[in-house]
């Protein structure tokens, strides 16, 4: 996934959502977006868990592998909180809207 | 655990380490001296160095209760004793101290062998100096936690 | 909740335990390089976890491991000594051990930090 910004992820709902006319196909594509991101998070979290495990059990002494795993996870859950928050942004300000 | 014994461990080598460079330092000044208190000349002193509670039995590591046991090593100095090797024979029928031979009794001491042992002194030293920092290197970055 | 959240990092918080008495048994290796008759110690953690890891896979944040008992220290009676005086601490092999042990001990400081302010962020949402 591309960690460069929500334009990025704007572009990439519009570019999803333009073969298919309707709301409906608009929404899945983002909930599929938070879906994937949210299982990445899952999937870098157990890949840090499983290389912390071979260090402590000494069966590696790559510090550094160690370390960037535990950044990439850290950097995916930042991602997905901040996704989270802007949707929560925007669907105020959505209901704010006076129709 | 004890948190710092690491940290007593090697201050007790440094005591140790220099008291033993104190006598090294002694004996090389005296290296020449052929009249001394009890009038014989200069014995050479040497350290024995002793573990602290290096004698607890193995099985007590295991158990819980006596953990403090092991975190409490270091090392004395249990005894400074005087070397019993003979002394030197020089023949020097100058020497006011010389016997009716012309013979003098120099101390036992070996200069060159103090030399070693006082670089040996040294370089256990500068050990646990390096010991000590690294605990205190260790002890702050566990300060950094969270931060 | 909070409570299971926090104790996740229980293998690593075990793994630090070790570190630091391994420091301290080196420590005291290093004040003892000149006695006689002393054998040099040593603590035994991680080959203890891997075998057990490998059997009840145990891994961070799956089980809690219990005790202090998994931390072993032994005397080394097999090292070769080069000394006439019975003593086999290798003062260069306990200085690199000591070089590795704190490169470990960060490591594993910086790992429980990242551990705690990630659940830091999760919480405040920010």
């Amino acid at each position: 996934m591309n960690i460069s910004g929500l334009s990025t992820l704007h572009q990439n709902l519009l570019v999803q959502s333009s073969p298919v006319s309707g709301r409906v196909e608009e929404k899945s594509g983002f909930g599929d977006m938070l879906m994937e991101a949210v299982r990445n998070v899952s999937r870098l979290e157990k890949e840090s868990d499983s290389i912390t495990d071979d260090f402590i059990a000494g069966r590696t002494d790559n510090i550094h592998s160690v370390l960037i795993a535990a950044e990439k996870a850290s950097i995916s859950l930042d991602m997905v909180i901040e996704v989270r928050n802007k949707v929560l942004e925007a669907y105020n300000e959505i209901m704010r809207m006076q129709v | 655990m004890g948190f710092f014994s690491a940290m007593e461990s090697s201050a007790s080598a440094l005591t140790a380490q220099r008291l033993r460079m104190d006598t090294i330092s002694e004996n090389i000044a005296n290296a020449s001296t052929t009249r001394s208190e009890e009038g014989t000349p200069y014995r050479r002193k040497t350290v024995i160095f002793e573990a602290q509670n290096g004698n607890a039995p193995f099985s007590s590591y295991l158990s819980k209760a006596s953990r403090e046991l092991f975190t409490n090593g270091g090392v004395r100095v249990s005894r400074i004793v005087e070397d019993q090797t003979p002394f030197k024979s020089v023949y020097d029928p100058g020497h006011p101290d010389a016997d009716e031979n012309g013979i003098v009794e120099m101390p036992n001491v070996e200069v060159v062998t103090e030399m070693v042992n006082m670089i040996s002194a040294a370089r256990a030293y500068e050990a646990s100096v390096t010991a000590i920092n690294t605990s205190k290197s260790m002890a702050s970055k566990a300060l950094e936690i969270g931060k | 909740m909070l409570n299971k959240l926090l104790f996740q990092n229980n293998l690593i918080e075990k793994s630090l335990d070790a570190a630091w008495v391994r420091n301290d048994i080196i420590s005291q290796n290093i004040a003892n390089v000149d006695t006689p008759g002393y054998k040099r110690k040593e603590v035994k953690f991680e080959e203890y976890l891997d075998s057990e890891m490998k059997l009840s896979r145990i891994s961070n944040g799956k089980t809690r491991l219990q005790g202090d008992g998994d931390i072993k220290v032994v005397e080394d009676h097999e090292s070769y000594s080069y000394r006439l005086d019975g003593n086999n601490v290798d003062i260069e092999r306990e200085m690199a051990q000591m070089a590795m042990n704190t490169l470990r001990y960060n490591t594993l400081i910086q790992r429980i930090s990242g551990e705690l302010n990630k659940i830091r962020t999760v919480i405040r949402g920010r």
